[in-house]
């Protein structure tokens, strides 16, 4: 019995002394922790960090995110917070029910909680019709694009504690005055509301923050169709190569998932990753646009049909930051040349969805009107 | 002190040297507080007040000072023989574990263990003592600071934007942080001294199934209990004069612990509501809760208990009335304050392992856990305390991550 002790005893200890072991040797390599977090730096020791408890206050920080196994532990938190109480600890991050995972803004937008008003919608859209109409007349076509939010997609799931504050949102204003105001514009909340029960694959994740990439590749196939339409060109032709199936979420269908940092992934229905390739690579034009849009634009680049030989595409996120990269050059908006970035294109395509309607072009559409308008 | 023969000397010794270490814990502690009511006084009559610097607080001066006070008296008492090295007096004083936050350990309980612990120096001990620091670990970082983080927003709120029902669950989350905190401490202090080879006095037993005052203050921080008691009480005469002189010193205790507890009004009128309850039961209180019924006295017991600790909890004593005002004007029109999810679930696992003592059944379980057989039944504590040592570091790793799902401009 006393051998016994002794042999629980030193075990306990050795399995207490792991984590500050494999923290100072990194011996067994543990998964990173996903999502965005500020990240502590090692504390700097000196006498006036002492005495004012800079450094007592950082290396605790520091220590608390550093320490062995710290990502295992976290997950092991996270995953015994959601069993017992359905808690989560993202950012932002909500809960619905039947375990539909929401980021607050797109609940807040359905809500009507970030309506912007009315004038203010009707003076963005007036902008973007008379910018509609210079940038014709230089045989450039300006598309809008309304992606359906995950709130307004997945109404039905969002917790009955959060209430209705306005009795219209930006969606509902924004298309009112898109079709009275003649624009070019696609809205896809009607279509992926009316296709959501009859569509062979999911449109939207259960754990996903944005459309699945199903839904994505449909959406850019429609874009595509309708710039040709509109711009009246017979762009290169694409075919589609393969659907790959999967019960494991792929990328941004899991992003609010992983997010949650738990051990075991949610379990999900069978999502698909159709890709699209090029059919005809030398005959026909290649469509050159630019885009300006929020994140939704991911998974439509991520199709496949706005690259890879089909079309020539810039994309300039929330407009600050340019995709693709390219080696040499800058990837800030800010540093292009506005007008000539413009005037190469065939077609602008500014897409939100409706969570970001509230500040729509982030600043792209008022420099178009004031670069062609005044 | 101990080889001086007169008892003139020694009496002079003692008086000097517990004056310099309550003179030490007045300076730190109370000088400030002191000051400042006699400033209020000046103030009044219209003199100039006098300025003083606020000094920082040492930390554990409060249980140190009770120490070093216990050690010079015991030797005093001759209860015990002094230490012969100083270094062993350091032990005796700054043994980490109980610095802090006690228990409060009078010297004569330990004086042995500081130069032999052989007898308690071995593995079942040692594994006993992790037992006891990963339960003391799960009160604390499991259950007090999930309650705390409601009873702290609701008392960093005016007691104006909440209904009276948010009140009671907010005293009623004070109260069980208040106990899992301290005694999560307690025991994690008395588990490290164990895996050490010490045996340190328990500090809490179950003190919310107590019927009466009087028997709160023998379940609740015992150890101070016991400083008080054999060193403030009996000095000034106990219960050995007239009911009015038993009542008059345990007034005088209780607004000493009150006093101890911190440098303001509201903890020395804390005391002194203890105080008045003692005294009452004393005089006839402790007769009624018999006739109620064990049951109903735990009850009443507990809700004065709680209503206690709203002055040990909230700065200022208008704001503390505040508060009372709330919790008795069955204000049903303010909003209640829904707590996070499984707040109440753990309200009501702290309000089981609050009260499970006084159920035969799981107090001879709980044994098990706390006292030291060799029996599988021990190896399986040693299992659940490591799973809930395991689960509590996991709390602690996960305190400042809230991640973004994407960086945001």
């Amino acid at each position: 019995m006393k051998r016994t002790a002794g042999i629980i005893y030193i075990i306990t200890l050795i399995a207490l002394m792991l984590p500050a072991l494999n923290g100072f040797t990194g011996y067994i390599k543990t998964k990173e922790l996903k999502g965005y977090f500020q990240k502590f730096s090692t504390p700097e020791f000196n006498w006036f960090n002492w005495i004012h408890e800079i450094f007592q206050h950082k290396a605790e920080k520091y220590y608390t995110q550093n320490f062995g196994f710290q990502p295992d532990l976290v997950r092991l938190n996270n995953q015994i917070n959601f069993w017992l109480w359905k808690k989560t600890k993202a950012e932002g991050v909500v809960l619905g029910k039947g375990n539909y995972l929401y980021e607050q803004p797109y609940i807040d937008a359905v809500m009507g909680k970030d309506f912007v008003g009315d004038s203010a919608i009707s003076i963005k859209t007036w902008q973007l019709k008379r910018v509609t109409e210079e940038l014709k007349k230089k045989n450039i076509d300006l598309i809008i694009v309304f992606a359906p939010g995950k709130g307004s997609f997945y109404k039905e799931f969002i917790p009955d504690n959060f209430k209705k504050v306005n009795d219209t949102t930006n969606l509902v204003r924004f298309q009112f005055y898109a079709a009275e105001r003649n624009l070019q514009y696609i809205d896809f909340n009607k279509w992926f509301t009316e296709n959501k029960t009859t569509s062979p694959f999911p449109l939207y994740p259960q754990y996903g923050v944005h459309w699945s990439a199903y839904g994505a590749s449909l959406v850019a196939d429609s874009i595509y169709k309708y710039i040709e339409y509109v711009h009246n060109t017979d762009y290169r032709d694409y075919y589609l190569k393969k659907i790959e199936t999967s019960f494991n979420c792929r990328n941004d269908d899991y992003d609010a998932g992983n997010s949650l940092n738990m051990i075991f992934q949610l379990p999900t229905y069978k999502m698909a990753y159709p890709q699209y390739k090029n059919s005809d690579p030398e005959n026909k034009p290649l469509l050159k646009m630019l885009t300006v849009a929020d994140s939704y634009f991911w998974q439509i680049w991520s199709s496949g049909i706005f690259n890879n030989d089909i079309a020539e595409t810039e994309y300039w996120y929330y407009n600050q930051e340019i995709f693709p990269k390219k080696e040499g050059v800058s990837d800030r908006v800010d540093d292009k040349n506005f007008s000539e970035t413009i005037e190469k294109q065939d077609v602008i395509l500014i897409l939100s969805n409706d969570a970001n309607l509230k500040g729509i072009g982030w600043g792209f559409i008022e420099k178009l009107y004031s670069t062609y308008c005044k | 002190m101990d080889r001086s023969a007169t008892a003139r000397i020694r009496k002079l010794l003692l008086a000097f040297s517990v004056s310099i270490n309550l003179g030490l814990l007045f300076y730190f502690k109370y000088s400030g507080f002191f000051l400042e009511n006699v400033n209020l006084l000046f103030h009044a009559a219209g003199i100039n007040e006098i300025r003083f610097v606020k000094l920082l607080l040492p930390i554990g001066i409060s249980f140190y000072t009770f120490e070093t006070i216990t050690y010079v008296v015991d030797v005093y008492r001759r209860v015990h023989a002094p230490l012969k090295k100083f270094w062993d007096y350091q032990l005796y004083i700054i043994l980490f574990p109980k610095l802090i936050a006690g228990p409060i350990v009078r010297f004569h309980e330990i004086a042995d263990q500081i130069t032999d612990r052989c007898e308690w120096e071995n593995n079942t001990e040692r594994l006993a003592g992790f037992v006891r620091f990963s339960i003391g670990l799960g009160k604390k970082i499991l259950i007090a600071n999930e309650v705390g983080y409601y009873a702290d927003t609701i008392f960093a709120m005016s007691p104006g934007d909440y209904n009276t029902a948010t009140a009671w669950l907010g005293i009623l989350a004070y109260t069980l942080q208040i106990y899992f905190d301290f005694s999560g401490y307690s025991d994690m202090a008395i588990g490290i001294c164990r895996i050490l080879g010490f045996r340190l006095p328990e500090n809490f037993n179950s003190p919310y199934i107590s019927a009466g005052i009087t028997e709160f203050w023998r379940r609740w921080h015992m150890t101070l209990g016991s400083w008080m008691k054999n060193y403030l009480y009996i000095p000034i005469g106990g219960n050995k004069g007239s009911e009015i002189i038993t009542y008059r010193n345990l007034v005088i205790v209780f607004l000493a612990s009150g006093l101890w507890h911190g440098a303001s009004w509201n903890f020395i009128i804390w005391g002194a509501f203890h105080g008045f309850f003692l005294v009452a039961e004393r005089a006839g209180l402790g007769n009624l809760y018999k006739r109620t019924g064990r049951l109903i006295a735990v009850i009443i017991t507990f809700i004065i208990v709680m209503n206690g600790w709203v002055l040990f909890r909230i700065e200022g004593f208008n704001n503390a009335m505040h508060f009372y005002a709330k919790l008795y004007k069955f204000d049903t029109l303010s909003p209640f304050i829904i707590p996070d999810k499984g707040l109440y679930s753990i309200i009501l696992i702290a309000l089981f392992f609050s009260l499970f003592e006084g159920i035969p059944l799981l107090n001879r379980l709980q044994k098990y856990f706390y006292i030291p057989k060799r029996s599988a039944v021990n190896y399986f504590a040693v299992l659940i305390a490591f799973a809930v040592f395991v689960i509590s570091a996991a709390r602690i790793a996960v305190s400042d991550f809230n991640p973004f799902i994407y960086f945001r401009f």
